[in-house]
Order: C-alpha cells, then structure tokens, then sequence
C-alpha cells in the first residue's frame, strides 16, 4: 500500500477582498507515484489549490499535509517546497538566470547544496528532460516547450518527489505541449508523483485520476474513464469532454453496443473494426 | 476588393547571423466577406505575414495589397490600411491602459480622429458586438476584468476602428474551454451580422475547422496546402507531419479508414462522424 | 531585431584573457584606471598603449571592435579636450581673438584625450572578455567582504542578473505593444516633444503593468524554488584561481612596477 504524499483536510480558502471561498471545503489525498490532473474553468479554485499545497499560500480552514508536514507550519516550509515543486504557467516569468544550466542551479543553490552536487543534479535533471545540449543558451532564445522543461528540470533539481503544475501548457504551441506531456509521463514512470492542473481535456485522459473542481468544491474525482463519462455534467461546469467519448455516447444512443466510457480513439477504432 | 500579396519574402536580421527567410514567396488573397484560417506553428511565418497585410512590417521582396493600395508604398496611407485591416495580437488584455473600459475601446475611434458622437457610437456597438452590457461595463477598470473579459475588451478595441478585414492571432490562447467557445463564437456572430472578412490565425485545425470557408497552411514561410476545412482535414497525415494539431474526430476517421471502415474521408464533427459510422455499421450487418 | 541585441557586447571566444578570474579582470581593470591618472608623460601613455594592445591581440577581440565602443563617447573625449585646452593657464603659444591656447593647455587636453581613449578601450575589454553572469559573479564576490558594513552584495548581484535576464523579453515586450497600438492607429513618430511623449503613455502603461506582473510571478516562482536571500546560499559554478591567473597577476604587477617606477623617475 503506497503512502499518501499529499493529504488535504476540509480546506477552505477566501482571498482578502472576495466574499467567496476560493476553494471551498475540498478534501484529497494524493498517493505517492500518482498522476493526477486537475480541470475545471478559470475561477473554480484549481489554481488556489496548487499554491495551497506549496504553501505559498495558507488555508483559512483545515489542514493540507506534504509528506505528513503541516504547510502552516513555519519550521517546514522550505521543506515542503523541496518536496512539492511547482511549475507555473508562464514560462517567461519563472525562469531566473541568464543561462539555462545556472537556472536549473538556482533551486539546489538556494538549499545551500554543495557545489559538486548541485552539478551532478544539474546534469541529471538537464538530461531526464532532454535539454543537456541546450545548456548553455540563453533562456529567451528558447522555444515555449524548451523554457517549460527547463522549468521542470528546475524543481527536479530540488529532488522534489511532487510536482505540482499549474497549466503548465496554457501558452504552448501542439508540439510544445506534446513534449512537456511526454517529459511528465516519463518523470511519472521514474516515480514521481504528478499533479497537472490543466484546460486541455487530451491531456487529462493520459492522467491515472482526473478531478473536475467547480466554484471551489470538487465534482467529480476517479479514472479518466469514470470521469469523462459523464458528458452532460462534465459540459456543465464549463468543460469539454474528448470528442470520441462524445461520439462513443452518441452512438450508443443510436443502439450500438458499446461501453459508454471510452475516451482514447483506439479504444473505439479497435470496438468498432471487432 | 481583396488583399493581396504577390511573391512576398521576407528576411529577419539581414547581414547577421541570425539572419532567417521567415517568408518566402507567398501568394494569397483574401477576398470581401471570407472566413479565412491562417495555420501554422509557431516559426511558420504566420504571424510575421499578418502584420505584412497591415504595413507594421515591411515585405523584403514583392508587394501587399488592400483594396487596391499597395502597403508601404506612401507612409501616409498606413493609418487608411491600418484602419481597414484590423489586427488583434496574441494576448490583446497585455495594450489595455486607459483607466476606463470606453475610453480605451475609443483609442482607435479618436485616432482615426473622428467626431465624437461617432467615437460613442462605435465604443456602444463594438462592446455590444463582444457581448458586453454597454452601460454596465463602460464605466469599469480594464484591469479590474476576468482575464477572458479584458480579452474581449481588447477586441472591441479592434473593432471599434470598424475594419473591413479583422485578424486575430490566437485569439483563444491561455483561456478554458467555455472562454475558447465565447470568443469562437462572437468571431462567428461579428461575421455573419456584417461583412467583415475575418482571418484566424491558429496553431491548430481544432478550433478553427467548424468556422472558417478556407484553411490556408504555411509551413516553414511558404503557403504548404490551401482549401476548404474538409479538403485539409482529409490530410490528417500531412497535418500532423508538420507539427499541427487535428481534431480527434480526424483521427477516428483516419484510423477508421485505414482499418477497412467505408466512410467519407472529410469528417468535421461528432454529429457526421456519428452518421458515417451508422451507415457503415448497419451496412455490415445486413 | 531586439532579441538579437547582445547585452554588456560580449565577444565569446576562447582565450587566455577570457578564462581569467572574473574577480581579478575586475580588479586589475581599476588599478588599471588609477594608473592612468599616475601619468604625466607621453611616453609613459605609450608604455600603456603597448601593453593594451598586446593584452587585446591575446584577448582574440578584433582590435577594431574595441575602437568601435569609443563611438559613443567620441563627443565626450572632444569636449573634455577642448575644455582642457582652452580653460588651462600657462604660457600662451597661440592667440586668435579672445581664445588663447597655453603650451600647458596643449599637453593637458592632449593628455586627458589619451587617457580617457585608454580607459574605455580598457573597461570595454573588460566587458568584451566576461559574460554578463562571470561578472556578476565576480562583483559580488568582491563585495561580499563589505556585506558586514550593510551592503547588500548578494542583493545587488541578484537584481543583475535579473535585469539582464528581463531585459531582451521586455525588449520584445515593448515592441509587441508597440505594434498593436500601431494597429489602433498610433502613432509614435510624428509630432513636437510634448505630443510625442504625451503619445507613448499607451506603450508606457501596458509595459509598466506587464513589468509588475512579471515581477510579482517570478518572486513567487523564485520563493516555490526555496529562495531565501544569499545566506547559506552555495554557488555551482566556483571561482578558483588557477595558473593562468597567477601567470596574468605577476605580468600585471610587472606593468604596475614599470608605471610606478617610471613616475618615480
């Protein structure tokens, strides 16, 4: 039985000048080596929820737990955000230094790590994410893809065993979203636990659980099929469901007999070739 | 009237290093009243050939045409063709800086300098066009807007300057699936209530494939494949081949097909996707 | 293009000069300074000239690229010559109305002309031979030992890096915003100074906001990545003197030697 990493106890949280709980009352557990995606529209408190747990932000009620540290308590913090890293949105404005290598050093350097070992981790994270080749260049030369995975490299710098992305893809090409996908799926196979809070229903379907949040409460939890089944609610709450699903329902409704919850065109091609 | 570009090159940084052909030897025309999609990824050329067609760059080789003037020939004509083709930039929220909602939309009105009562009467119809109470938001902070609001607002920006041609350069960049749908969706209205041509310019085919008459592919600064939606989507392949994205319901009917399905090739939505495979189905069982 | 503008000019090569300890370039470059203000003689700016020149040709730097930063400052050489000239007492040589010129005017503008030439040819060295990021190392380690008297060396070296590292994406910045307010119609060439700079309040505004929000996303991504200010903060990359910089040393102490016994003399 694997160990939760991140635990989540009936958390509230209001910004100062709404009167609306941003998250509302949301309790979660996240097992260790767990790909989980978060979807809901802007405004639904996935975000919130991100910086909750990396505790650049402070429930105003319940608890969240990394790694069995409370992250409102102040003795912890720098370890809590080894051990949650977070990816931003905005490639541009998370990357420090001038040069892609000492970029990736920046977290290690802050830990006081020294200076062999912040090397050694530099090159390792610098070739999980497939960027050794491009250490030396400046980061504004990169493309947005190439600047995200450096972004990843930096907190795999940190050894953190979560990572938590907060639309990581929202300012990315189709093929710079395919490369971050594929450097999270791999860092995920490596062990890592992965929290992806994302707009891009094709990238949920590749998670082991999605979460749809809604005005601040969690509405669905489960597998991906279990989640994007449900069609009507899903559509509901602002969101899209991928097309082949849509299809899948459809044509069910039409009498075929198929399993209402495929979500991967394979999965249909295959059913409906039999 | 059409714009028209003949033979146009276009070199970043000449004599450096850097130097890059982002052009190279394009021709298109866009016609009165079209709904063109302008895909490309990123480095195709795309976004350097949209602001050829308003005079913000000037073509290395060959020539721009809007209705007729050539763009860049006489610097005083540029506001003329600025004010026909209508250009709104990736993340358009970034130019908002008047303290007022109106004020900033009659930015373009005041410049193209005209009379005040025009300027309010366009700031009215361009709010209401991007689907804003005009009386409840004109009086608002830019900055204090939803980001999808700012967006449309910026828009309105745009529109208020009342082009004959409206680009938009990844118009539904960064926003979630309902704030993609609203813009797709007032771009559509806007087309149909006037005779605005309008070019979408994307990364990908999925959103723009249910809007548009014409696709227009630039791959690496040449003008790669042209045609209807269904005659592109057919090329699922070839799309893919080049770095841009397809629509699932492509994928479905291009494997479909290629394991022995008996269904049209050019498929856009679920809904026809859904009748194909009925036939087909029902036809094997029989 | 912006994107290409290289800051600080850089001129990546390999060599001896570029491999020096960024510390020791910075020091010797101000004792460098000083010692142009030692001298008083023709000949001893040619002792320094000859040296300059030999360190550029191991530097691998074009000799006219380093002329080519004495452009800017060509106005300033030339008044700071004519001042001297003309504003120095002494014993008159040439009169034409009320401009007198002293042999003393003659040798100090002729002097100051040549130092300040030698001084920029000699910093812009400096900057050709070191990454942006090496000298920043290197000021901060300099002042590090004058953090106990307050001064917040790692601060100041932080925000360095962070400028140089905003600088070419707020550049694109401000020509993207620029473009779409063209596209409003704008305009930001025409006019008097007063429409002008009344004109570039919609560039101003959204760069300045953007810049904020820059600011405001990159503190919370350097704060995610445990950044707590320089205390107990360890570097990858260390500064370690090597032969070569104990080699430049004693070549430099030598020039030194040979100034000051020369203004001895």
């Amino acid at each position: 039985m694997k160990e939760y990493i991140i635990k989540i106890d009936k958390v509230k949280y209001k910004y100062e000048k709404n009167t609306d709980y941003a998250v509302n009352g949301v309790s979660l557990n996240i097992k260790e080596g767990e790909f989980t995606a978060i979807i809901g529209r802007n405004g639904s408190g996935k975000s919130t929820l991100a910086k909750l747990i990396n505790s650049i932000l402070l429930p105003t009620e319940g608890k969240i737990y990394v790694k069995g540290m409370d992250t409102s308590d102040d003795t912890k913090l720098w370890d809590i955000r080894q051990t949650a890293g977070m990816v931003f949105q905005n490639p541009d404005n998370q990357l420090v230094a001038t040069i892609v290598e000492e970029d990736i050093a920046f977290g290690p350097e802050n830990l006081g790590v020294e200076p062999e070992e912040i090397r050694r981790r530099v090159d390792e994270a610098l070739n999980t994410v497939g960027m050794y080749e491009f250490r030396k260049r400046p980061p504004h030369l990169l493309s947005g893809g190439q600047k995200q995975r450096i972004a990843i490299a930096g907190v795999l710098a940190l050894n953190s065993e979560c990572i938590i992305l907060d639309e990581p893809t929202a300012m990315l090409d189709p093929s710079g979203r395919k490369e971050v996908m594929e450097t999270l799926k791999k860092l995920n196979a490596e062990g890592k636990t992965i929290l992806l809070i994302t707009h891009f229903m094709d990238e949920a379907v590749q998670a082991d659980r999605v979460i749809v949040m809604d005005k601040g409460y969690i509405k669905l939890d489960g597998t991906p099929k279990e989640v994007f089944r449900n069609i009507d609610e899903i559509k509901k709450y602002g969101l899209d469901v991928p097309q082949v699903t849509e299809l899948t329902q459809e044509l069910i409704k039409e009498g075929l007999d198929l399993p209402p919850d495929i979500i991967e065109v394979k999965e249909l091609v295959d059913l409906l070739c039999q | 009237m059409p714009i028209r570009a003949e033979n146009i090159k276009y070199v970043y940084s000449e004599g450096t290093p850097f130097r890059t052909l982002a052009l190279d030897g394009i021709n298109v025309r866009i016609d009165r009243g079209e709904f063109v999609g302008l895909i490309g990824h990123t480095g195709s050329g795309k976004s350097t050939l949209i602001q050829l067609f308003n005079g913000l760059e000037p073509a290395t080789e060959g020539k721009v045409e809007v209705d007729g003037t050539q763009v860049g020939e006489d610097k005083k004509k540029l506001k003329l063709i600025r004010q026909k083709v209508g250009l709104v930039f990736q993340y358009p929220e970034y130019q908002l800086f008047e303290e007022t909602v109106e004020k900033d939309v009659a930015f373009g009105p005041i410049n193209l300098g005209l009379t005040r009562e025009e300027t309010d009467h366009r700031v009215k119809e361009a709010l209401e066009l991007v689907g804003f109470n005009y009386k409840k938001i004109k009086d608002a902070s830019p900055f204090e807007l939803s980001g999808g609001q700012k967006r449309r607002v910026a828009i309105a920006g745009v529109l208020a300057m009342k082009p004959d041609y409206l680009i938009l350069d990844e118009p539904t960049a960064g926003l979630d699936p309902a704030g993609r749908n609203e813009i797709l969706g007032q771009v559509k209205k806007l087309h149909e209530v006037s005779e605005v041509s309008v070019i979408l310019v994307s990364h990908s085919m999925e959103d723009i494939a249910k809007l548009v008459d014409r696709v227009i592919v630039l791959y690496r600064g040449k003008v790669h494949m042209q045609g209807t939606p269904k005659d592109i989507y057919s090329k699922a392949d070839e799309l893919e081949r080049i770095g841009l994205g397809i629509p699932q319901i492509a994928s479905i009917v291009r494997d479909l097909r290629n394991r022995g399905f008996n269904i049209k090739q050019d498929i856009l939505t679920v809904e026809e996707a859904k009748e194909e495979i009925l036939k087909e189905v029902r036809r094997r069982n029989v | 293009m912006f994107r290409n503008l290289t800051i600080g000019q850089h001129y990546p090569v390999d060599s001896p000069v570029h491999s020096l300890d960024p510390r020791l370039k910075i020091v010797f470059t101000i004792i460098f300074i000083i010692s142009l203000f030692l001298i008083e003689s023709f000949l001893g700016f040619l002792i320094v000239a000859v040296f300059l020149t030999v360190v550029i040709t191991i530097s691998k730097v074009p000799l006219k690229f380093v002329i080519k930063g004495l452009r800017p400052i060509l106005f300033i050489i030339l008044v700071t010559f004519l001042i001297n000239l003309l504003m120095t007492p002494g014993r008159v040589i040439f009169t034409l109305g009320f401009i007198k010129i002293t042999e003393e005017g003659l040798r100090q503008a002729g002097f100051m002309a040549v130092r300040l030439t030698l001084l920029i040819m000699g910093t812009s060295l400096l900057t050709l031979t070191t990454s942006p990021i090496l000298l920043t190392d290197g000021i901060e380690a300099l002042l590090k030992p004058f953090s106990r008297f307050g001064l917040p060396a790692h601060e100041l070296a932080m925000m360095m890096t962070i400028a140089l590292r905003f600088i070419p994406t707020l550049m694109e910045e401000t020509e993207k915003i620029m473009k779409a307010q063209k596209s409003r119609g704008a305009d930001f060439e025409s006019g008097n100074i007063v429409s002008r700079a009344k004109n570039l309040v919609p560039l101003l505004v959204p760069l300045f906001i953007s810049a904020f929000r820059r600011a405001d996303e990159l503190a919370m991504a350097m704060e995610a990545r445990c950044y707590r200010g320089g205390v107990n903060r360890t570097r990858m990359r260390q500064m370690k003197i090597t032969r070569g910089d104990y080699a430049a040393a004693f070549i430099f102490t030598v020039y030194i030697a040979a100034i000051i016994m020369f203004r001895i003399w």
